[in-house]
């Protein structure tokens, strides 16, 4: 469950964000749109306690699995060595998940690959499969698909329904018109505050 | 302790994997000192040795040789921690943010700055001894060792603001080429204005002449030098610190996934 009220973020002068709330409950697949340097990104940043709102309250239940934007990786590493440091950040014992969503996502064969040699769409895929491999409850992803063929893109967007199945809130950032009729709600981020249009279950 | 292990491991490996420092240090140390060895004046010089008030007298090409590697270890190792820092600056707050212990990324990043400075300082130590005898060969590895950490302190700091690598690599350059001249003993032979103490290389260059030269280690240089290297750490791993503090939303159980 995540719930958010009151956000406001200012860059200096630039009032990025103006009185943000919103809400993801269990099993809610939640969208935000908006313009480029609408704010979405900082909205997320806030959302994952990377950055901290000048005011408003943001909670969270259960873990965090945050996607940034681009991926955040180190290249001198292969996607195994990934792995292992992001198991200890999580103390996780196991990689069977992490495993797993790369199969389903299609780079198995990268594991002793180091990230510097990876196509932008794979280390995007990598960069996926870090922020879902612990298994979070609620899921922050921004335009989590970059750089993905279109079948990956649809293998993400049957990851994502198992997971909300499961009961996981999913917030994404989309710019994809496209990608409306999957959401349970949508947010529209204009002049850093939120219009809200209610989608029902329309998936 | 599995956490200090994985992260030492991977940050070595990555040092490990800087091809260009790897290739400087192999082939530049040797063909610098072999054309020390070979170009320059084998006629003694003399000098005042400060931290110690003592006047050396040492052959032309010595002074030079102490003089250019100490330059060259401190570049490389400032080099290197600088490149390694900024690549994995996103990376390591990423990490620290879903869970991974601070602590133990910045001791991993400590333990690469003393195994960079200790490698880098043996191997240039070892050629250095092939053309002549030091007095103290594990003195003058000390003093390159200390050179070789300030600087790598220093490269921890820069890349904490400089934006690109080659900005980083154009300040290290410029700062171990100025540091290393004023102080230089063929270039300013009494080196006795007060600026030059506040050198960062002034302690390496004062037990690497004594390694060289004397049967002493002047102790007030060895811990100048390892002030020079505590301040820029401290500043570089503390801004670290800093930057990955947790601001995580109230009610959330357990490290957020970043």
């Amino acid at each position: 469950m995540l719930r958010v009220a009151d956000v406001h973020k200012a860059f200096g002068p630039r009032r990025v964000l103006r009185g943000v709330s919103l809400r993801a409950a269990p099993g809610e697949l939640v969208g935000i749109v908006g313009e480029n340097g609408a704010g979405k990104t900082t909205l997320l940043r806030i959302l994952s306690g990377e950055l901290a709102p000048d005011s408003g309250r943001v909670q969270v239940e259960g873990r965090i699995g945050y996607c940034p934007q681009h991926p955040v990786t180190n290249p001198e590493l292969t996607v195994d060595q990934h792995l292992r440091y992001f198991a200890v950040a999580y103390r996780l014992r196991r990689l069977d998940r992490a495993r797993a969503l790369i199969d389903r996502l299609g780079f198995e064969q990268y594991g002793a690959t180091r990230v510097r040699h990876l196509s932008g769409g794979t280390r995007q895929k990598l960069n996926l499969v870090l922020s879902l491999m612990h298994d979070p409850a609620v899921l922050l992803l921004d335009e989590p698909y970059q750089g993905f063929d279109w079948e990956t893109y649809l293998r993400f967007w049957e990851i994502s329904a198992e997971l909300q199945a499961q009961g996981r809130a999913i917030v994404v950032i989309s710019h994809l018109a496209h990608d409306v009729d999957r959401l349970d709600t949508l947010y529209q981020l204009r002049a850093g505050t939120f219009e809200q249009s209610d989608l029902g279950s329309g998936r | 302790m599995n956490a200090y292990l994985v992260a030492t491991r991977y940050s070595l490996l990555e040092l490990a994997r800087n091809r260009l420092a790897v290739v400087v240090l192999v082939c530049l140390v040797p063909l610098l000192i072999w054309l020390i060895d070979s170009v320059v004046t084998g006629e003694p010089v003399e000098f005042v040795h400060r931290s110690t008030d003592t006047r050396i007298q040492a052959l032309g090409h010595q002074v030079t040789t102490l003089g250019c590697v100490l330059n060259l270890v401190s570049l490389l190792v400032g080099f290197a921690m600088f490149t390694a820092a900024h690549r994995s600056a996103d990376f390591d707050r990423r990490l620290a943010r879903v869970g991974y212990p601070r602590t133990a990324l910045i001791l991993a990043k400590l333990t690469m700055l003393v195994v960079a400075s200790a490698t880098v300082s043996g191997y240039t130590t070892a050629w250095t001894s092939l053309h002549w005898a030091a007095e103290q060969p594990l003195a003058l590895w000390a003093g390159l060792f200390l050179g070789g950490a300030a600087y790598g302190a220093i490269g921890l700091f820069l890349a904490l603001f400089l934006p690109e690598e080659l900005e980083g690599t154009f300040v290290i350059i410029v700062a171990t080429v100025v540091d290393n001249a004023l102080q230089n003993p063929i270039i300013n032979p009494t080196a006795d204005a007060d600026a030059v103490l506040l050198l960062p290389g002034y302690g390496a260059m004062q037990v690497c002449t004594a390694g060289a030269f004397t049967d002493t280690v002047p102790l007030t240089s060895v811990l100048l030098s390892l002030g020079w290297t505590a301040v820029f750490g401290v500043v570089a791993l503390g801004a670290f610190a800093a930057r990955t503090r947790d601001r995580t939303p109230q009610g959330v159980c357990g490290p957020p996934g970043i």
